[in-house]
């Protein structure tokens, strides 16, 4: 199946379909496109030659060897970074709830949009509106969307056959769409659930799963022509995490993924320090600058360990896991994914290996930021480096990227 | 982004056209503004450094004449040359309206972010607020809606701070 694939990539891409890294290219690399940095070789393979639009894009998600990028005006579209950056355009941003209309330019023949008027709700009552550049909306629109399926796997137009679902806005509400409005027409639609904001969504053969911040699971059935819901499980957050988070609150942030784990449910919570020194401890912001330093200390944030549990269907509670035996995790910024070692030697079996996902619009800062990444080991609790990374910022931050298994037409 | 100056050979530059900004009241009303005093406002601002302030920009929920008297607030606070006693003078003047007016100034300084118009606004009403009962409140705000027992329970038990 790999060697018919490969007829139409880089004869230099890796036969594999493990998972990769996606990097920014070399500051001195012409062109547009990415690196994708291999575990298993230690080498990094440059692809150039996408679009032009992608040096400029926001990526917000990787799923089925796809990146969904939001590119200078907001507008959402899928890039195959493997197969030489095609693209397929989504649905238009105006066609999101909260985006209640485009400013369009009056000078541009193309009509594109220059400004947005984008509704926030604060506090669960509090609805505002605000008026952001469409390149400043790129950060507030969708922090995250996932695949069903890639969309070579189409069949010829029987209904939709791939769906992308993004947790959007302020509130951490779904919207999905199809692969029939791929190429820039129809909408997004809200999928209503009841578990608002979401943290964390993920596909398992079709079957959606979405996690709420208050740690229910909504289960839907994408397998068909409307997805429907198919259960809710009342699975409360876990009180360990949440003690230690709210302990921690002036030192630590929190993330929470939910990933498929050799046919269990995980959920595992990520603790990143707001500041950690040079040992590897968290430090507060007003510690930084002592009387005798000119300078603050330069203590960027960093992931500091996981909890993981595993979803006890009947009791419907998240049990804790002291160990994920020879599965290796992947979070971050792309569709949380697992695999076993057995079949992947190269990563370390008991481990989660995360990317940086802390992108929040308040915690901007233009000097660094996308390199929290590294692997956690469950057995010695600690991080460890995956690659070597710079001090300057890492543009766009780095992902995992799935190849699919390519179909044989 | 704006241009550089070009190198002219004359003694002195020639003088550069103020760069204006037309914002558009919900009652259709339009009104210019000079980009130094839009820059008063982080939306407009924003919208300057994203070079999407060339065409006009719609302001919702304001009429005209809340619009005119923001605009002349912050062409007030972009003048140079404006000691802060005068300023505090002409702003204390600016607030003695009614409270509809008032609360008109809040959000249009909420959705231009206009900091200072934000906070005078609103330290403007906390001080009409500060020592009052809510009765007196509801009387001085013409706050007629009501809250059940229950309502006033739970709003009660959210902000418990406010009552230590």
């Amino acid at each position: 199946m790999a060697i018919n694939a490969c007829d139409s990539l880089s004869p230099s891409l890796p036969l594999s379909l493990s998972p990769l890294l996606m990097l920014p290219l070399d500051k001195d690399e012409v062109g547009h496109g990415c690196r994708l940095f291999s575990l298993k070789d230690k080498t990094a393979l440059a692809l150039r030659g996408f679009p032009e639009t992608f040096s400029d894009s926001r990526c917000v998600g990787s799923s089925d060897g796809w990146l969904v990028l939001l590119d200078k005006d907001s507008e959402p579209y899928l890039l195959d970074p493997i197969r030489g950056g095609r693209v397929l355009r989504l649905p238009p941003v105006e066609t999101f709830p909260c985006v209640l209309q485009v400013l369009r330019r009056d000078d541009d023949d193309d009509g594109r949009g220059s400004a947005a008027f984008y509704e926030a709700v604060h506090l669960k009552r509090l609805r505002t509106t605000a008026l952001l550049p469409l390149r400043t909306l790129r950060e507030y629109i969708i922090s995250k969307a996932v695949l069903s399926a890639s969309p070579y796997d189409q069949d010829d137009d029987e209904g939709n056959s791939c769906w992308v679902v993004a947790i959007f806005g302020s509130e951490s509400k779904l919207a999905i769409c199809g692969s029939k409005d791929f190429g820039g027409g129809g909408a997004w639609t809200e999928l209503t659930g009841k578990h608002a904001p979401y943290s964390d969504v993920m596909f398992y053969y079709g079957t959606f799963f979405a996690l709420g911040n208050d740690g229910f699971v909504e289960v839907w059935d994408f397998n068909r022509d409307h997805p429907i819901k198919l259960m809710e499980i009342k699975s409360s957050f876990p009180q360990k995490s949440a003690e230690a988070a709210r302990v921690l609150r002036n030192l630590c942030f929190t993330n929470t993924y939910i990933v498929e784990a050799a046919g269990e449910i995980l959920l595992l919570v990520r603790f990143a320090g707001y500041f950690v020194n040079e040992h590897g401890v968290p430090v507060e912001e007003d510690d930084l600058l002592t009387d005798e330093d000119i300078r603050p200390l330069v203590c960027p944030y960093r992931t500091l360990y996981f909890h993981v549990y595993m979803l006890d269907m009947n009791s419907e509670e998240w049990v804790g896991l002291d160990s994920i035996g020879e599965r290796a995790v992947f979070v971050g910024g792309s569709h949380s994914r697992s695999v076993s070692v057995r079949d992947f030697p190269e990563f370390e079996g008991n481990s989660v290996y995360f990317t940086d996902d802390n992108w929040d619009p308040a915690e901007h800062d233009d000097l660094y930021g996308g390199h929290d990444m590294g692997v956690y080991s469950l057995q010695s609790g600690k991080v460890k480096e995956i690659c070597e990374v710079g001090s300057d910022k890492i543009e766009p931050p780095p992902f995992w990227v799935f190849p699919s298994d390519y179909p044989s037409k | 982004m704006s241009s550089p100056p070009s190198a002219s050979a004359s003694s002195s530059p020639p003088p550069c056209p103020k760069k204006m900004i037309t914002l558009r009241s919900s009652d259709g009303a339009t009104f210019e503004i000079e980009e130094t005093a839009a820059l008063q406002s982080k939306t407009l601002e924003n919208m300057i450094h994203e070079n999407c302030a060339s065409t006009l920009i719609p302001v919702p929920n304001i009429t005209g004449e809340v619009l005119a008297r923001v605009v002349e607030f912050c062409s007030k606070h972009a003048e140079a040359g404006v000691d802060d006693e005068s300023l505090g003078a002409w702003d204390e003047e600016f607030v003695a309206v009614d409270h509809t007016t008032l609360f008109d100034y809040i959000r249009a300084a909420n959705f231009l972010e206009i900091p200072t118009l934000l906070d005078l606004g609103c330290q403007t009403v906390a001080d009409m607020i500060k020592g009052k009962t809510p009765d007196e409140i509801k009387k001085t705000f013409k706050i007629t809606t009501a809250c059940t027992p229950e309502e006033e329970e739970e709003v009660r038990g959210e902000n418990q701070w406010a009552f230590e």
